[in-house]
């Protein structure tokens, strides 16, 4: 099993599993407290492992593995589902509530912690990356090599009505 | 507060009256760029390839600005402030996902998709799933899938555009449904997808300069966020909270259909098809992101703005928490702004509709045929009745506004998501995915979408806070498809050709 193997596999277990939290969240909704109480915590760590695992299965390579994206994406993963436990933790706003950046603490760490910080690190890495890890032109070579003898002449057909 | 995520995108009440000159001028001045760029387009449409993927000859710049702008509809200009209006923080959880999308798109997505189009002919997101999984049932049903939400999709936003006419011309709202149809029918019908790809840059923009603006005009008024924060503080705190109104669970649940569900949107996915170079996909996030960064600042911003002015007293409650952006446009930026604003509405909504359109067409010109194992001999003409037989029935059913528009506009995003995101998103990415997880999970996206959906809106039960039926068959369909393709695994090698597997590799 090659490192790239390993991670796919697990970025998939991560997946499966997170979907089947996601849908005890749900299901505890249904339930009496203290079960439906678990539901939004459920969610606030599994959703973002959920999206994280998927993007996880479409950066790795086979040969490369995930490289340095492992890190940015482990730490906006920590962002998003610890931002959400966060605001699940902390108390109630109030009349004198502190505010932070012009918002109450939690609506701050929400809006500026899990939506705006994230908008454009994980698009600078991939940029960053993008020649090493994600697409070379080797990568599309290889892939135009491999393109089968009936679909050869695509460039015609394409201009065809 | 319990509110379906795909309900809270729906725009079926009547807007205030914004019968002005300027208005009306810039209205005019916009609807003819849009006539002159669909007319220049018209000329350059000569083949079904054109028609539906714009020649694969699009540029990253016109890739991202038309991203956008078929993203967002008329909702993130009326209906979003005005769920921020009522619900407050909470209806946040619609638009917090884009923080994450766009990048997870780009590593899912993008780059597998554009690399099909190297290796096979493809015009359609039903294309790709049959080439994946070699399968015309899987992309015959994913086709019908595709139409049952557009028409759907499409009445709503049709609806929507016809209420913008008429609060800015008051023609009616039947002649002002009629008069959007004809001006989007003109240009996609002319000139497809080629005519939509560029009328969605001047729209994309249109629309991000006017989110900007008008932000701006939102903290003036509100006295910056602090202003707002301690003006809402001090009457109903609770709007404040992370969620709103809305329960912890409500509001990622919001979060996890928009997130996830973004990747089986396919007026927005099928747009990676036409990029010209696949290397250009390096800034397409990074683009894509600042541009819906921009569009979406009005969204939060009037919202907020507008319950502060309401509770301090500056201006009276509103009728209908649509209003919020026209209240606001109205009475606290200049008349040109506003009408700006007005025309990027008509903007959001035209660029989205041209887009079902664009994939309606294709999935009965296209993928029904190829499901039935036969192609049409001239499929551009075919597109463009297809085009005209879609507008029409849509504004038919739009004309029955009300609950009935609304009921068919709510499958929309579901159905997109539970039967697009398992087989599609998942399964460009999975070797071990096989052909009867695929076709299973988008049957039961589409049943358990459809069943639930019809079984709520008849009251026949109520879901409990935060479970909503697209939420329940994105989960259902993405377990049916690991169950099943676990289940065929042996399947798994047989099912993908070669050249798919090269892209899946590379």
């Amino acid at each position: 099993m090659t490192p790239s193997t390993s991670v796919r596999d697990w970025a998939l277990r991560a997946l499966v599993l997170g979907v089947v939290c996601i849908a005890l969240a749900y299901a505890s909704a249904f339930l009496p407290a203290p079960f439906s109480q678990a539901g939004p915590w459920l969610m606030a760590v599994m959703m973002p492992v959920t999206m994280f695992a998927m993007m996880i299965l479409g950066a790795v390579r086979d040969v490369r593995g995930l490289g340095p994206l492992a890190v940015p994406f482990v730490l906006v993963l920590a962002l998003v589902a610890g931002g959400f436990l966060v605001a699940l933790t902390l108390p109630p706003e109030s009349v004198d509530t502190p505010l932070l950046l012009g918002l109450p603490r939690r609506a701050a760490v929400i809006l500026f912690g899990v939506g705006l910080l994230p908008l454009f690190v994980l698009p600078i890495v991939y940029a960053l990356t993008f020649d090493k890890l994600t697409l070379s032109d080797e990568d599309i070579a290889r892939v135009r090599a491999a393109r089968l003898p009936e679909t050869k002449s695509i460039g015609a057909r394409e201009g065809s009505h | 507060m319990q509110i379906s995520p795909v309900f809270a995108l729906l725009q079926t009440t009547a807007l205030p009256e914004l019968k002005q000159p300027v208005i009306g001028a810039v209205a005019i001045a916009y609807f003819v760029v849009v006539a002159v760029i669909g007319t220049w387009a018209a000329r350059r449409t000569r083949s079904a390839a054109d028609f539906f993927v714009a020649g694969k000859g699009i540029g990253l710049f016109t890739l991202a600005i038309a991203s956008m702008a078929a993203t967002l509809s008329g909702f993130a200009f009326i209906g979003g402030p005005g769920l921020v209006y009522t619900v407050g923080l909470g209806a946040v959880f619609i638009v917090l996902p884009a923080a994450l999308t766009n990048s997870m798109g780009a590593w899912v997505m993008a780059k597998r998709l554009r690399l099909l189009a190297e290796v096979r002919e493809m015009m359609t997101i039903p294309d790709a799933i049959g080439a994946r999984y070699q399968s015309r049932a899987a992309q015959g049903l994913s086709a019908v899938a595709i139409i049952i939400a557009v028409i759907g999709y499409m009445a709503t936003n049709i609806l929507a555009l016809g209420l913008v006419i008429d609060a800015i011309f008051a023609p009616g709202l039947a002649a002002s449904i009629w008069i959007g149809t004809l001006i989007v029918l003109a240009y996609s019908v002319s000139g497809g997808i080629l005519a939509g790809i560029y009328n969605d840059v001047f729209q994309g923009t249109l629309m991000a300069v006017a989110s900007g603006v008008v932000f701006w005009y939102a903290l003036e008024a509100g006295g910056g966020f602090s202003g707002m924060s301690r003006t809402i503080l001090s009457t109903d705190a609770g709007l404040l909270s992370p969620w709103g109104k809305l329960t912890p669970l409500a509001a990622l649940s919001f979060y996890f259909v928009f997130g996830l569900g973004s990747l089986g949107q396919p007026h927005v996915v099928h747009k990676f098809f036409m990029l010209r170079d696949a290397r250009r996909l390096k800034w397409f996030p990074l683009l894509m992101t600042g541009a819906l960064f921009v569009s979406l600042l009005l969204f939060i911003g009037v919202g907020l703005a507008m319950k502060s002015l309401v509770l301090s007293g500056a201006t009276p409650p509103l009728r209908l928490a649509d209003d919020a952006t026209p209240v606001f446009l109205l009475n606290f930026t200049p008349v040109p702004i506003a009408a700006i604003v007005f025309a990027s509405v008509a903007a959001a909504i035209m660029s989205t509709v041209n887009s079902f359109m664009s994939i309606g067409a294709a999935a009965f010109t296209h993928d029904l045929p190829v499901a039935f194992g036969t192609r049409l001999s001239n499929e551009l003409k075919w597109g463009r009745i297809w085009t005209v037989v879609i507008a029409l029935v849509s504004a038919v059913v739009a004309q029955a506004s009300g609950t009935l528009v609304a009921f068919l506009g709510i499958f929309g995003w579901g159905l997109f998501a539970s039967t697009l995101v398992p087989a599609l998103a998942v399964g460009l990415n999975w070797t071990g995915a096989t052909r009867a997880g695929a076709v299973s999970s988008i049957a039961t996206g589409l049943v358990i979408t459809l069943a639930l959906e019809t079984l709520a809106f008849q009251k026949v039960f109520t879901f409990p806070s935060g479970v909503t039926a697209s939420a329940i068959a994105l989960v259902s369909s993405l377990l049916v498809f690991f169950v099943v393709s676990w289940f065929t695994r042996a399947t798994a090698a047989t099912t993908l050709s070669s050249d798919v597997r090269a892209v899946m590799e590379a």
